[in-house]
């Protein structure tokens, strides 16, 4: 069973999420096992939703399937996409090849990710002619333009038609962004962003995400296994582990009193500077996915672990804040849980 | 005959067992080795597993010239009466030793050159890089046939001329490689312990770069045979009456299309052998696990 | 260096190559054994009128001032006179390069248009029948002899169906003076001589086909081979997930940084092709250097060899330059940032 954390529901509940994944279950060919077990996320407008987790915890895969970039070996075994109310057909995300409309995805690696033999205004152009509204080049470049002073580049000219290798790491993440934004989207999902770039320069880009998501009433899905950034950058965040969310609760409560024992080992490993912190991480590896026992997915490396973990089903509702635990923990119990 | 073969070089890596499912896999390197082992066979038999090996030499027969595929004769008879199989097979004998003086002249050299060019840098690697880039910058066709031109129309001539050509491909590429490796920690610390450039040379860099040489040998081989029965086909090659299936494709093409077997096998018989090398040559590719681009 | 600072050098470097091609040639050419002067006259000429031959010829002078009146005369356009024909080796070539340079460059076209298409293709579909049997037809072009494939596609499409000539350039009874260019499809178009065309081009296809598959064959799989690797790029699935259209993302972003290593095998298949045009010459009577060339070869006229192997050189020498001109245009890093 969930426990809910008894949180008040979040606010404009009213309205019909910006997107609305249910079930989400994939597994890959010829394995038993689903490798995403009903995964749910319900993201609204001008909300900063995280989504945690280490490697292999499925954050990557969810991700894809939502764009519509699966892998040709995985399989969607179940689950419902929802973008403004409106139920997609599967063929719309999943193995789609492109993304619904409305999403739009900005990746990780900026150097990876621009054409090379291409100027970045090229491809700005190419996905600006992409939208329905066909109109003649000079508006497209104008577009072009603006989203590129969007993202704050303080010489749009010279970056539309300059190729990747001219611009430093920051500018080309920023172009990234830029690229999602022309596809006028209502949710953007950032694939650990500026991970690939030097501290500072990350916290310009977080910082711009956080003005767009205000300036343009965007939804945010933020991808990522930095807790830190986590923190300081989304309102609420969804925990993945094993492939399954295993907590959901407002940011400032989880990062005060993690209920999963999962979460509160992760948060507690990190060294602090007032020395609490173990700095030790979790004994035990993330099994294989044929390895994972019915029920709760975190058993074989619970102190906790009972019978009855065997039976836990995943969430029901991915708007209330919940522990997918059986014995979720509270002050009393937590310090004492990974010493 | 395409382009030369033209490498990246890449530090070669140990095949291992992995390398050899890797080739065996391939349905094509297995099939390349097949082809090659059994024309090496046949040629090196030729005198025992023809039929008619006195038709490998002077032979004349008219009784039986331009006789079509038989009971008696597999693929048919020359214009001159003589046996096409035993020709052909004779005519691989010609083709091989082609393969064998050119490469062997060859290879040799150019790697050793390169080496020499690569590991010791200076005015010696400028000296040989400066001979070796003007060589390659002439068109090697222009070249061959001027210099087999000039000196009279022979096989041994014609060998001579590729074989001075030759060096210059694996020249160019044991640089390369010899250049990237030779800051590598493996030989720092092999001098430091008081190695020998010889033994630098020969027992360190040499097996780095062997896998690759190999692998472009193998492809060489297929051109030098395409170049070789080109060039006979000119009219350049080997003299009569020895077997030489390019003389023998330019030969019986007087005689299309009544008398198609004159030509059509002897050609098959050289895509054979081509297809033998080249497939060979992919599959010690993916063995050796080197980027060779073809 | 800057990239335009590397052209000058390539430039230079190509004229330094040429001059060295023709000492080569010309001191090669005059220590061999054989009196060049008496192979021209015949064996029953007499001693005094072999010497006076040779005196005429230049022959009797020091090697190195017989190289300065050559290069002198090529100068002038001047390659000396053809032992065999009699007349100036220059008009000779003048009048049978272009049919060779038309097949040349029909053949480039194929290899370089139909090649990098049908890799293109093959990446798309790969997997499929259609690329199992892009892959057979390329491996069979590399390997085949191109003589050979001349030979093959006479006897199907010539002698059994019957649908193409065998031979030559044009039909005996066309009519054709030798037009603007000497290229007789190109005549042919830019006079608006329908006839003229049509009957050029029917003899064109097999001995450009035939000259150009195996280099073809080697473009195809090498623009697959890298259109695979870069397909699996993260740049490529980014660009899909903006919603690029399909045939968009295969004929333009995937191609382009595919291509790049493509162009260097373009050139050094001009370098094959200028060889192997040789032997397709042959094969279809084609009216073209080949012939005159051989014929060269076998009498040993060295005016002549000498005349033939320099175009071919200054062909060749082009060709490199032209391929790292090129490689520029395709590849803006090169161009903005110079040789690396």
């Amino acid at each position: 069973m969930t426990w809910l954390t008894g949180t008040a529901p979040f606010p404009q509940t009213g309205q019909a999420p910006t997107l609305a994944l249910d079930g989400l279950s994939i597994r890959f060919a010829r394995r038993d096992v689903p490798v995403l077990d009903r995964v749910s996320l319900h993201i609204r407008r001008g909300e900063r939703v995280g989504l945690v987790g280490e490697s292999g915890c499925g954050k990557s895969l969810t991700m894809l399937a939502l764009m519509g970039l699966l892998p040709s070996g995985a399989q969607v075994l179940g689950g419902t996409l929802s973008v403004l109310g409106q139920l997609l057909a599967q063929r719309a995300w999943g193995h789609a090849r492109r993304p619904a409309p409305g999403l739009a995805m900005v990746f990780q690696q900026p150097t990876a990710a621009l054409n090379p033999v291409f100027t970045v205004g090229d491809q700005l152009l190419a996905v600006a002619r992409t939208q329905p509204k066909q109109v003649n080049k000079a508006a497209l470049t104008t577009a072009c333009l603006t989203v590129l002073e969007q993202v704050r580049l303080s010489d749009p000219r010279r970056v539309f038609s300059s190729y990747p290798f001219q611009l430093s790491g920051g500018m080309r993440q920023r172009v990234l962004i830029a690229l999602a934004l022309l596809r006028k989207p209502t949710l953007l999902i950032a694939d650990e962003p500026g991970t690939a770039l030097d501290v500072t320069i990350q916290a310009e880009i977080l910082s711009l995400l956080d003005d767009l998501v205000r300036e343009e009433h965007l939804a945010l899905l933020h991808i990522t296994h930095n807790l830190g950034v986590a923190r300081e950058t989304t309102d609420r965040v969804y925990v993945m582990y094993g492939g399954r969310v295993v907590e959901h609760a407002p940011t400032a409560e989880l990062f005060r009193s993690p209920s999963h024992p999962y979460t509160v080992g992760l948060l507690g490993s990190i060294p602090r500077l007032d020395g609490s912190g173990t700095g030790v991480g979790i004994p035990g590896t993330v099994p294989a996915v044929q390895g994972m026992p019915p029920g709760c997915r975190f058993q074989s490396r619970c102190p906790l672990a009972e019978p009855a973990c065997r039976r836990l089903e995943p969430p029901p509702d991915a708007d209330e804040a919940f522990v997918s635990c059986v014995h979720p923990l509270t002050a009393t119990t937590r310090p004492g849980l990974w010493t | 005959m395409s382009a030369p073969v033209a490498l990246l070089p890449v530090a070669a890596s140990r095949p291992g067992s992995d390398g050899w499912r890797r080739f065996v896999r391939s349905p094509g390197a297995a099939l390349g080795l097949v082809i090659v082992v059994l024309v090496v066979l046949a040629a090196l038999l030729a005198p025992v597993i023809t039929p008619y090996p006195q038709h490998a030499g002077p032979f004349v027969d008219f009784a039986h010239a331009s006789q079509p595929p038989s009971a008696g004769h597999w693929l048919g008879t020359d214009a001159v009466g003589r046996d096409l199989l035993t020709r052909i097979v004779f005519g691989y004998r010609t083709s091989l030793l082609l393969v064998v003086v050119v490469l062997s002249i060859g290879i040799p050299v150019g790697v050793l050159l390169g080496l020499v060019a690569g590991y010791y840098g200076g005015w010696v690697e400028s000296v040989i890089m400066r001979v070796t880039d003007i060589f390659l910058a002439l068109p090697p066709l222009a070249l061959v046939l001027a210099v087999t031109s000039v000196l009279t129309p022979t096989l041994v001539n014609a060998m001579i001329a590729i074989g001075a050509l030759w060096w210059t491909w694996h020249t160019r590429l044991v640089h390369g490689m010899v250049s990237g490796l030779k800051n590598e920690d493996f030989i720092e610390a092999a001098r430091r312990a008081g190695a020998s450039d010889a033994h630098l040379l020969f027992r360190e860099l040499l097996p780095n770069v062997i896998s690759t040489v190999a692998v472009k040998t193998t492809l060489d081989a297929a051109f030098v045979i395409l170049l070789g029965s080109g060039l006979s086909f000119l009219g350049l090659g080997a003299t009569p009456p020895t077997p030489d299936l390019g003389t023998m494709v330019s030969e019986g093409a007087k005689y299309l299309p009544g008398q198609w077997w004159e030509s059509v096998f002897p050609g098959l018989a050289i895509l054979l052998v081509s297809l033998g090398f080249n497939l060979l040559g992919d599959g010690l590719r993916e063995y050796f696990d080197v980027d060779v681009q073809r | 260096m800057s990239y335009s600072g590397f052209l000058w050098q390539r430039l230079w470097q190509s004229v330094l190559t040429l001059l060295g091609l023709a000492v080569i040639m010309f001191v090669v050419s005059r220590v061999i054994p054989g009196d060049p002067a008496r192979l021209s006259l015949g064996p029953l000429a007499t001693d005094s009128q072999v010497t006076a031959l040779r005196h005429d010829l230049g022959l009797d002078r020091p090697l190195v001032a017989q190289f300065g009146v050559y290069l002198a005369g090529v100068a002038h356009g001047d390659f000396g006179q053809s032992l065999v024909t009699r007349q100036s080796v220059f008009s000779d070539l003048a009048s049978r390069l272009p049919a060779t340079l038309e097949l040349v460059f029909a053949s480039i076209f194929l290899v370089g248009v139909v090649g990098v298409l049908l890799g293109a293709l093959g990446a798309r579909y790969h997997g499929g029948w259609f690329d199992a049997l892009l892959r057979a037809f390329s491996l069979l072009g590399v390997v085949a002899p191109s003589f050979f494939v001349g030979i093959l596609l006479q006897l199907l499409f010539g002698y059994y169906l019957n649908i193409l000539p065998v031979s030559g350039q044009l039909n005996l009874d066309t009519a054709y003076s030798g037009g603007p260019t000497g290229m007789a499809l190109l005549d042919g178009v830019v006079t608006g001589n329908g006839a003229l065309a049509w009957d050029a081009l029917r003899h064109l296809v097999l001995p450009a086909v035939a000259l150009a598959l195996g280099d073809l064959g080697q473009i195809a799989r090498v623009t697959r081979a890298n259109m695979l690797d870069n397909s699996r790029k993260d740049f490529i699935r980014a660009q899909r997930s903006y919603g690029i259209s399909d045939a968009l993302m295969t004929f333009k972003y995937l191609l382009r940084p595919s291509f790049i290593p493509s162009l260097t095998l373009l050139g050094l298949a001009f370098a094959s092709l200028l060889g192997n045009a040789f032997l397709v010459e042959l094969v279809f009577s084609w009216p073209g250097i080949a012939s005159y060339a051989s014929n060269a070869i076998l009498q040993k006229d060295f005016n002549a060899i000498m005349g033939v192997v320099l175009i071919f050189g200054v062909f060749f020498v082009l060709a490199s330059v032209l391929v790292d001109l090129l490689a520029g245009v395709v590849n803006p890093r090169l161009r903005l940032m110079g040789q690396r």
